[in-house]
């Protein structure tokens, strides 16, 4: 059987405030296999952000292992996970978070100046141009509508060539049609160049737009199903949804 | 690593512009503190080179004898005691010193001189001809202090250039034959005297007894210093001897007590100089440098703000990648690009500032070294360095999660 990207495994997480021990995540367990495109759903407070986290090695778990491309990463130190963040991991968030002051190229240039890349410029046009923003590279996040600064934070997320990518309500901020449009481009990705794309929202019709849908509650997760009529964008028909096992 | 650090430096550079007013107001600090250090440095040493070359001139065949203040504790407390020269110690030392050649007593003072509503405050030095020899003095106009001067106790006086220009408001004048004021008795200008530099100008001889009389009051026979030329440069250590003896002998004082005098070569007070003014010179950079602590503290304090204002900025780098000490280096370039900036800006200041306040400490020319300059740019750095770890280092251990949900 093919090697999953993310396999994690019985996690909990729980933090302290001051004496009071609060439990956001209490043994979860998901795996998740490279070429998928997932959605991450649940209520505020369910544990999505933490898991995301530790998903994302920002953060991790109390206990329980995290396997990322089958290297355990729950026990790594702080630099460590910086290093695997840099090379396996790309990130868009609600708020963009894009740098002010830096040009679109900039900021797509950020994570190769971290990994001492020193000739990435290739790449960084060809990673603005995937998502639809060729001539627009020498822009500032403030020349940019919010749809287009959200297609340079994948554009930036893309350009290390992670193993997968982890979106935060990338649309939270985002009017529909925008939000339509860093969809498609999520799909395109996954469908044209295989990247694992792992979205987390609360949003069931941006859900829709993905292949499997895995449900947190209370800290737990209570469902995993494939998505029956994916909302596709694209041209073509969607591929048969990656059977997991 | 050379691109990273140039992409660092570029980093810092536009992060420092954002605020330009904030950033030129904290490199202020550090360009006041470095421009104060090399300024006052710059003066220190001037004065000190000019002392110098003064005293080198002095040639190396002359002593300096001079009472020694002592110090001693009596039952009434600390006792301050001296033994002040008369006119029995020159005679003395010219008649049994037969190692020196010349010996030119003087009795100096400070007073105030007026002419025709002017004032200044001057040294008059009463002295006897071989003054002039001993100590290098040449007249540009009119004659030195003669012999029979001093026997007719004329009311005479030779003037330095400075006390010239103070009294006849410029140096073109040939003051001599008119007569200046001294406590309320006139006095005719005899002589100019050729100019020395810095303050040794700032000066009037008179007669020996002159002075003596006049100003220090009716038999006064006091000396203050007595300058002496030996024959030759070989027989320095030996007429020295000699001197001391003779003034041990004369003062009677017992093979154990110390010497009541000071008797200094050119070499002794090259030294006393040095060390004088040196200290002169640690001191005024070392309150300078006090003000250059004001400016790193300054530094530090617009950094805590700027890693404040940019945590969302350090949780973001660190999601991509950035480890602690990428972020530590991030911001402690920008704190040393500041205060290097504010050197650099501080030296050229400092130096320009050191021209303008030389003529309030009378010295003619500061002195910028280089290893003053070296020395403040290397601290400025080290300034930057050090006021900036620690906004760095607290920029370094933020936790990303935190740091991106900052608002």
């Amino acid at each position: 059987m093919e090697q999953p990207v993310i396999d994690v495994r019985d996690v909990v997480k729980i933090y302290r405030m001051g004496s009071v021990e609060v439990p956001a995540l209490r043994g979860v367990s998901l795996q998740i296999f490279p070429g998928e495109l997932v959605a991450i759903m649940g209520p505020s407070g369910s544990g999505k952000s933490t898991l995301m986290n530790i998903l994302g090695c920002l953060d991790r778990p109390t206990s329980g292992t995290y396997y990322l491309d089958g290297q355990e990463v729950s026990r790594l130190d702080d630099n460590a996970l910086a290093h695997i963040r840099n090379k396996k991991i790309g990130f868009v968030f609600q708020t963009f978070n894009l740098l002010p002051r830096l040009s679109a190229l900039a900021n797509v240039e950020l994570p190769l100046i971290y990994a001492g890349v020193t000739n990435g410029r290739e790449r960084c046009i060809a990673a603005l141009e995937l998502v639809g923003l060729g001539d627009r590279i020498h822009h500032r996040p403030n020349e940019l509508s919010g749809g287009q600064q959200q297609r340079v934070a994948i554009a930036r997320a893309l350009v290390n060539d992670p193993s997968i990518i982890l979106a935060d309500e990338p649309t939270g901020n985002l009017d529909s049609k925008a939000g339509r449009e860093i969809m498609r481009i999520f799909q395109q990705l996954n469908a044209e160049r295989g990247i694992t794309i792992v979205i987390v929202t609360h949003d069931a019709d941006i859900a829709r737009h993905t292949r499997r849908i895995l449900r947190m509650q209370d800290g737990l997760m209570v469902a995993d199903e494939p998505v029956e009529n994916p909302r596709w964008l694209l041209e073509e028909e969607p591929a048969p949804a990656a059977v997991s096992s | 690593m050379a691109k990273k650090l140039l992409v660092i430096l570029r980093g810092a550079f536009q992060s420092l512009t954002v605020h330009k007013l904030r950033s030129a107001l904290t490199m202020l600090g550090v360009v006041i503190g470095v421009g104060a250090v090399i300024a006052l440095v710059a003066v220190g040493r001037g004065t000190q080179a000019q002392v110098m070359s003064q005293l080198q001139s002095l040639g190396s065949n002359i002593l300096i004898v001079s009472p020694q203040i002592r110090f001693g504790f009596s039952r009434t407390g600390l006792q301050q005691s001296v033994r002040r020269f008369t006119n029995a110690e020159v005679d003395a030392i010219k008649a049994l010193a037969t190692s020196v050649r010349l010996v030119a007593p003087e009795y100096s003072t400070s007073v105030t001189v007026s002419h025709l509503g002017k004032t200044a405050s001057i040294t008059v030095r009463g002295v006897t001809p071989e003054y002039a020899e001993v100590r290098n003095w040449s007249v540009a106009n009119g004659r030195f202090i003669t012999a029979e001067d001093n026997t007719n106790m004329s009311a005479v006086v030779v003037l330095g250039q400075t006390a010239v220009e103070e009294l006849f408001g410029s140096t073109l004048v040939n003051p001599t034959g008119d007569t200046v004021r001294i406590n309320r008795q006139n006095y005719t200008v005899v002589g100019v005297l050729k100019a020395k530099g810095g303050n040794n100008d700032n000066v009037i001889f008179m007669p020996l007894r002159t002075a003596q009389v006049k100003l220090g009051g009716a038999g006064n026979k006091e000396i203050t210093s007595i300058s002496l030329q030996v024959r030759s440069d070989k027989e320095m250590d030996f007429a020295q001897a000699q001197v001391r003896a003779i003034l041990r002998t004369l003062h009677g004082l017992s093979a154990t007590a110390n010497d009541d005098f000071m008797i200094q070569n050119q070499a002794d007070l090259l030294n006393t100089v040095e060390s004088t003014t040196g200290a002169f010179t640690t001191l005024l950079g070392s309150i300078a440098a006090i003000s250059l602590l004001v400016g790193g503290i300054g530094i530090m304090n617009i950094m805590l703000v700027s890693v404040t204002e940019r945590t969302r900025e350090i949780g973001l780098r660190k999601a991509v990648g950035a480890k602690r000490s990428d972020i530590l280096l991030q911001f402690l370039v920008e704190a040393v690009v500041l205060s290097g900036i504010g050197g650099i800006i501080g030296v050229i200041a400092g130096a320009g500032a050191a021209q303008i306040i030389t003529p309030l400490f009378g010295t003619r020319q500061a002195l910028v070294t280089v290893d003053s300059v070296v020395l403040a740019l290397v601290v400025s750095l080290a300034v930057g360095i050090f006021f900036g770890l620690y906004p760095a280092n607290r920029a370094a251990r933020l936790n990303p999660i935190d740091a991106l949900r900052y608002e």
